[in-house]
């Protein structure tokens, strides 16, 4: 009465809830102290009682599988991490529980694997991002609901949640473009190109043919090779073709331009198309991991609620946008004469 | 005296003739109710042991009951399709539409919705109206369904909906977006054309298309030639369906001029086009189509089930209701579903071909 608010207002108020402003928060909270407002113990254990008896005992499990050898190798890498914390927290939204389980060491055979995963309720499976050079892992697929982020390699056929690599090209060349870039050359890892079964080459033939931009033949790389040769053929190539701005999804491109002798942005610019979080210096593309891991969440859920598990042929395929960040490495090339001419 | 000793005539409810009839009150309920979960011996039993005691019901509780029951029924839950066609006619004119609708409204009512249809647009609802009868009528399911190119902004306040956008890329803000896989679809028919032994491959796409599935398609399309080489690429042709004339000729000029030895058709009314103006064409290339539906089974081509994609979005926007997820996503994603090699049963136009080689 004091306060001259409703009673449910005080009630929120006192458990802090962030429907009420703050201010008013704090003046209830020091209203009640001042009356010498207690909350009485034996309610206190009975909400509390009532309120967990409300969490459903039995959460279905969605297990996010990676072949990597180790959880250290696992966490080191920044975007298997916001695969996995996507995943978790779209579950969780959903009333299902989602945690990491390694199948790429040696010692968990297939069989043990797949006893350890139904005995602890799984139901949903994401595989996430199996690299092909550890072990992969065969399970009796048709006891699960299955997504796979990326892994395209391997069985089973399945729904796909992948970054949008072919959104993340075109984004990369109309601002180069917008910028004055008129001869973008692209750097690209062969295994990714064949993992994704061309989608680099022909989004970057498409970017070019929907800009009217010359063509510039794409630079192979393989991560097997040796900095030196990849140092070198990458200058070779720079001038060869005349690039005024080199694209690539590897994230060392700007490392590899500075080791070739090349100035950014003054002689070539540069636009990376694997930044994982907003970068001052490079312009570039991230790419949203975080949701892909929310939508391989999302897609587990529907066969769920579908009751469909095991493989699917025509099974669909989501991708994830990326999103431009405007860096130094590539500017207006007429504020970029300017800088240079500076130099 | 004799009469304030006897005791009061209680009510008899259903607790007594739970006691007599050994069994639960709640099977009394039942069995009075003549429901079917209760074996019809038993239902005879407490029918007669209640008959005996003098039970009957009370009409006012029973009027409550059938009152709550009434109030407590399960509303179905309203899923609103957006449309951007001017007119209902329009709508049942457009079979890509009317399959959207299909799809969503099979799905819909498998989930416990209900699907009405609302129509956006200069000619009929402003977005600012769409959004005041949504947001009044506590609709918080919201499925764009293939809106048009010219609809490219539809300012809703999309907090307060769970929503997706079926083949409408193209609108602002963005939404998470079902689509036809023609980037698989263009791929597809190109390395089946090119299998047969054709080397020029065109397409003519229908004015009406996206640009965005434009793009998916011309992706396709390039990845299908598998190759980076400028001289086998032919550039697509736009072309208006309902303009026949200025279109034939179109056709005609541009078949000439890039050598064109296989036509893909965006769609079924442009194949049909098409091919009612090939014979008079010295050489007659063979035709193909996109986007064959269910019911034309004669098409050489790639189909799509647009009913997949409405339903899709329905299951999807289930879930996202259930977890109370509402809004605009923080990034877009773009769910595309696969579209499907037809052999054709016979297109008379492939035949030809077939023969002339």
């Amino acid at each position: 009465m004091l306060a001259k608010v409703h009673v449910t207002t005080v009630s929120l108020a006192l458990r802090g809830s962030p429907k009420i402003p703050a201010s008013t928060r704090e003046r209830i909270t020091h209203l009640a102290q001042q009356l010498g407002y207690r909350r009485d113990p034996v309610q206190l254990a009975l909400t509390a009682r009532r309120a967990n008896s409300r969490v459903p005992r039995h959460r279905p499990r969605i297990a996010f599988l990676t072949n990597r050898p180790t959880e250290a190798t696992f966490f080191n890498t920044s975007h298997m991490r916001d695969f996995l914390s996507g995943a978790i927290r779209q579950s969780e939204a959903m009333g299902y529980r989602c945690d990491l389980v390694l199948c790429g060491g040696e010692k968990v055979s297939a069989q043990e694997l797949q006893a350890q995963l139904i005995a602890a309720g799984t139901e949903g499976i994401i595989l996430g991002a199996f690299m092909p050079f550890f072990r992969t892992i065969d399970l009796d697929w048709s006891r699960f609901a299955v997504v796979k982020i990326d892994s395209c390699f391997m069985p089973p056929n399945a729904t796909l949640v992948t970054n949008d690599q072919a959104s993340v090209i075109q984004l990369a060349f109309k601002h180069l473009h917008a910028s004055g870039y008129r001869r973008v050359g692209m750097l690209v890892g062969v295994f990714d190109e064949e993992s994704t079964n061309g989608l680099y080459a022909s989004s970057y033939a498409l970017a070019q043919d929907s800009l009217g931009c010359a063509y510039v033949s794409p630079l192979y790389i393989a991560h097997t090779d040796e900095k030196a040769v990849t140092i070198s053929r990458l200058a070779k190539w720079v001038r060869e073709q005349r690039v005024d701005a080199v694209v690539s999804n590897w994230s060392n491109i700007l490392d590899l331009l500075h080791a070739s002798g090349f100035r950014v942005p003054q002689e070539v610019g540069c636009a990376c198309l694997s930044l994982h979080a907003p970068d001052p210096v490079v312009s570039g593309v991230i790419q949203n991991h975080y949701t892909v891991g929310q939508k391989a969440a999302e897609a587990v859920v529907l066969l769920l609620r579908r009751g469909q598990r095991g493989p699917s042929d025509h099974a669909p395929a989501t991708y994830v946008e990326g999103t431009w960040n405007e860096g130094t490495t590539a500017p207006h090339r007429a504020e970029r004469k300017v800088t240079a001419s500076g130099v | 005296m004799n009469e304030v000793t006897t005791p009061h005539p209680r009510v008899v409810t259903l607790l007594d003739i739970a006691a007599v009839a050994q069994v639960h009150k709640s099977t009394v309920s039942l069995a009075l109710r003549n429901q079917p979960c209760i074996p019809v011996a038993t239902r005879e039993r407490i029918r007669a042991i209640a008959d005996s005691l003098g039970y009957y019901p009370d009409p006012d509780l029973r009027a409550f009951a059938q009152f709550r029951r009434a109030v407590s029924r399960p509303r179905m839950r309203t899923l609103a399709l957006i449309t951007d066609l001017p007119t209902r006619g329009a709508f049942e004119k457009s079979l890509r539409h009317q399959e959207l609708f299909r799809g969503a409204k099979e799905k819909a009512e498998e989930l416990g919705f209900r699907v009405e249809l609302f129509f956006v647009g200069p000619s009929t609802l402003s977005p600012k109206r769409l959004n005041h009868i949504l947001v009044s009528r506590g609709i918080a399911v919201v499925i764009l369904a293939g809106l048009g190119r010219h609809t490219t902004e539809l300012p809703l306040q999309w907090e307060n909906f769970s929503a997706m956008g079926v083949e409408s890329l193209q609108v602002r803000p963005r939404l998470d977006n079902i689509v036809t896989d023609y980037r698989s679809g263009g791929r597809v028919v190109v390395e089946q054309l090119r299998s047969r032994g054709h080397r020029r491959i065109g397409v003519v796409v229908d004015s009406t298309l996206n640009e965005e599935l434009m793009q998916f398609l011309r992706a396709g399309y390039l990845i299908g030639l598998g190759s980076s080489d400028e001289r086998i690429k032919v550039p697509f042709l736009r072309c208006d369906v309902t303009r026949t004339d200025e279109t034939a000729s179109a056709l005609e000029a541009w078949v000439k001029l890039h050598a064109v030895d296989a036509i893909v058709a965006s769609s079924p009314a442009m194949h049909d086009l098409i091919r009612s103006h090939l014979p008079r064409w010295m050489e007659a290339p063979a035709l193909f189509s996109l986007d064959i539906p269910p019911t034309r089974t004669d098409l050489a081509g790639v189909c799509c089930c647009r009913a997949a994609l409405a339903a899709r979005a329905v299951e999807m926007l289930a879930v996202h209701q259930h977890a109370n997820l509402r809004g605009l996503p923080a990034h877009c994603a773009t769910t595309f579903i696969a579209a499907r090699w037809q052999e054709g049963s016979g297109s008379p136009i492939v035949e030809v071909k077939a023969r002339s080689r």
